[in-house]
């Protein structure tokens, strides 16, 4: 117990942290939200009268203390570029991210623990390099061009999927994924490749182990050696990859949504920074570190379920 | 003896070469053959490196193939012979029939699940029980190994164990399906002393009540010298003496035996340095053409690095393979 409410401290820490430090970068970065909003044309008192509308002219720790007991309290303020509160407009657009990062880790799941455990044992067999050889490639591709390659030769090809848009779960289960699961495989690809060395490593290390040769002693088949005991051993470092891997998708859905239009947060956070929204910015910010913390709260949570010896410290 | 009957595990003329990465091969176990008998405990000796190690893996069916590769020879348990043996018809005698403790009991039990469901695993595997039963004989065995809490052990992990509890528990493992052989790989060694010899006894009570025979490997005489009945001597992968244990203590034939004997220290003899054999094993892959062990031997004469003796028997089931008794009959007395 202890163990999980030291996990949760750090977890309140680093959101406090990140909000001190998104709230910051929009006092450093270049760019006037008010300026932009009026343009060029317009004349100091019009400047002036946004910026005390806005809150832009008190000082800044009343400004951070106000932006913080509305994030506390789900008010994230209006968003300056759509004249609409910011909660809104993310409750709007998470289903779509949510969806599209929720499908990609489950292929990422699907596909490299099954391929990774099959190259560990056939360690440098034929099979086992060119799996290797060629994520290799995999992780060196980078994600928008991949998503173009996938319009360009699968979306136009098969009538199944979508190129562009999204279309809600509500309406269409098929629909949903035909917009998403382009998309979905492209942030994922990169991220097999990455994982996939990291469960054949895992693997490989757990095979090693004396518990191993024990449990074969028993005349236990090499199936339930693998699945059962290698596999729940090797989850707690690859768990940890897991982690890192959510936080990798959830950045990904940023520049994939653009890619194929979906209107998800990831979209509207370029639309955001490039009016220099900043109070949508800020609130996105808030709601990607809140989604990255809790993914890695969780994962702390599932390590205490995975390995017993965890729970002891 | 109870040689005329027949024995639980025969090995015959067994040799295990490793193909090594640079294409050499090294042959770790050559042209050796043994029988273990019902209720037997007989004692594989040898330095780290003797290939002890990898006939008991052998007999598992456990050996790493490749880069290990089993070039002749027979092992039979029961007269069936196990290496003609499908791996799916293996494994159902593996923790069945045959059963292996190991040298680590630290790290021989998997870390992330119970004891109870470590133990139930092994004996669903090979008796058709459900899961309550499988329980029930788990729980006796923990009991018949002499742990007290057995109940709550069962529901604990195994860093919850102490090194002596935990070698406890893979006994109860391997004795729960009532193996016909139990093989011991140095199942005390890394334990602390005084826990050694409960273990040791606890290995032989389970061997009578069980009706078992065991296979002991070890390089610990004194732990030989407490358990077994026979005792075969392994040096460079060649069984190079056997002989039953009072035989072997007080008649050891083959030098290399003798020089064991000495480094046993003893309460009596008043000596700074504890005695060791001079020089090293000869490495697997480059073995020399006469006696393996001549190199090291106090007795050795022209024909040991040119002609590898062949074994001879004695009397009292006495077996040596050392040129010191195919020239000349009778040796002066080996000291």
């Amino acid at each position: 117990m202890f163990y999980i409410f030291r996990r949760f401290i750090l977890l309140i820490i680093t959101v406090i942290l990140v909000s001190i430090i998104t709230f910051a970068v929009f006092q450093i970065l270049p760019g006037d939200p008010v300026r932009t909003m009026l343009g060029t044309e317009a004349d100091p008192t019009q400047i002036e009268n946004l910026r005390s509308e806005l809150g832009l002219d008190r000082p800044l720790y009343e400004q951070y203390t106000d932006w913080v007991k509305g994030i506390v309290t789900g008010e994230l303020g209006n968003s300056i570029r759509f004249s609409m509160p910011v909660k809104e407009l993310l409750l709007a657009r998470l289903p779509v991210t949510i969806s599209l990062a929720a499908i990609t880790l489950l292929i990422v799941c699907l596909i490299s623990l099954p391929l990774g455990m099959f190259a560990a044992r056939r360690q440098n067999r034929l099979s086992d390099l060119t799996l290797s050889s060629a994520t290799q490639i995999g992780m060196a591709i980078p994600s928008f061009w991949l998503g173009m390659m996938l319009i360009l030769y699968v979306g136009l090809n098969v009538e199944f999927f979508k190129i562009s848009g999204y279309i809600p779960w509500s309406t269409s289960i098929a629909g949903a994924l035909s917009t998403l699961i382009l998309p979905a495989l492209t942030i994922a690809i990169p991220q097999i490749a990455v994982n996939f060395r990291y469960v054949r490593t895992a693997i490989l290390e757990q095979v090693r182990m004396d518990y191993v040769r024990t449990i074969r002693s028993k005349g236990i088949v090499e199936r339930v050696v693998m699945y059962k005991h290698v596999l729940k051993n090797a989850m707690i470092p690859i768990l940890t990859v897991f982690g890192l891997i959510t936080a990798e998708i959830v950045a990904g859905t940023i520049i994939v949504e653009q890619v194929f239009s979906l209107p998800g947060v990831g979209q509207l956070l370029i639309t955001a920074i490039n009016n220099r929204d900043f109070p949508l910015v800020q609130g996105i910010v808030m709601y990607i570190t809140v989604a990255v913390v809790t993914i890695n709260f969780v994962v702390d949570i599932l390590y205490t379920v995975l390995d017993p010896r965890i729970r002891l410290r | 003896m109870e040689k005329d009957k027949n024995p639980v595990l025969e090995v015959n003329h067994l040799s295990i070469c490793f193909d090594l990465a640079n294409g050499q091969q090294a042959k770790v176990v050559e042209d050796i053959s043994f029988s273990v008998y019902k209720e037997e405990t007989v004692a594989l000796v040898g330095e780290s490196g003797s290939g002890k190690s990898i006939t008991s893996l052998a007999v598992m069916g456990l050996l790493p193939i490749p880069p290990g590769r089993i070039t002749s020879g027979s092992i039979r348990l029961n007269g069936q012979d196990l290496l003609q043996m499908k791996q799916k018809n293996m494994s159902s005698i593996r923790g069945n029939e045959i059963s292996m403790i190991f040298q680590e009991p630290m790290t021989s039990l998997d870390p992330v699940f119970k004891v109870s469901n470590q133990m139930i695993e092994g004996i669903r595997r090979h008796q058709a029980v459900t899961k309550r039963e499988g329980f029930a004989i788990a729980l006796r065995m923990l009991k018949e190994v002499g742990i007290a809490n057995a109940e709550k052990v069962m529901h604990e992990y195994p860093h919850q164990l102490s090194g002596g509890m935990r070698q406890r528990v893979m006994i109860a493992m391997a004795m729960a399906n009532n193996p016909k052989l139990l093989i011991a790989d140095e199942p005390t060694t890394a334990l602390d002393v005084t826990v050694q010899a409960q273990i040791l006894r606890l290995m032989l009570k389970m061997k009578r009540e069980h009706g078992s025979a065991i296979l002991f490997i070890t390089h610990d005489m004194g732990v030989v010298a407490e358990t077994a009945d026979r005792v075969m001597v392994m040096y460079a992968g060649q069984i190079v003496e056997e002989a039953p244990v009072k035989t072997l203590f007080t008649q050891p034939k083959h030098p290399y035996t003798a020089a064991l004997l000495q480094t046993i220290p003893s309460l009596d003899s008043n000596v700074n340095r504890l005695p060791s054999i001079p020089g090293t094993v000869p490495s697997a892959s480059q073995l020399p053409n006469g006696c393996r062990f001549a190199a090291r031997c106090k007795h050795a004469m022209s024909i040991c690095s040119e002609k590898q003796p062949e074994i001879m028997q004695f009397e009292h089931d006495q077996q040596v393979r050392c040129h010191l008794y195919t020239e000349k009959g009778e040796m002066v007395s080996v000291e």
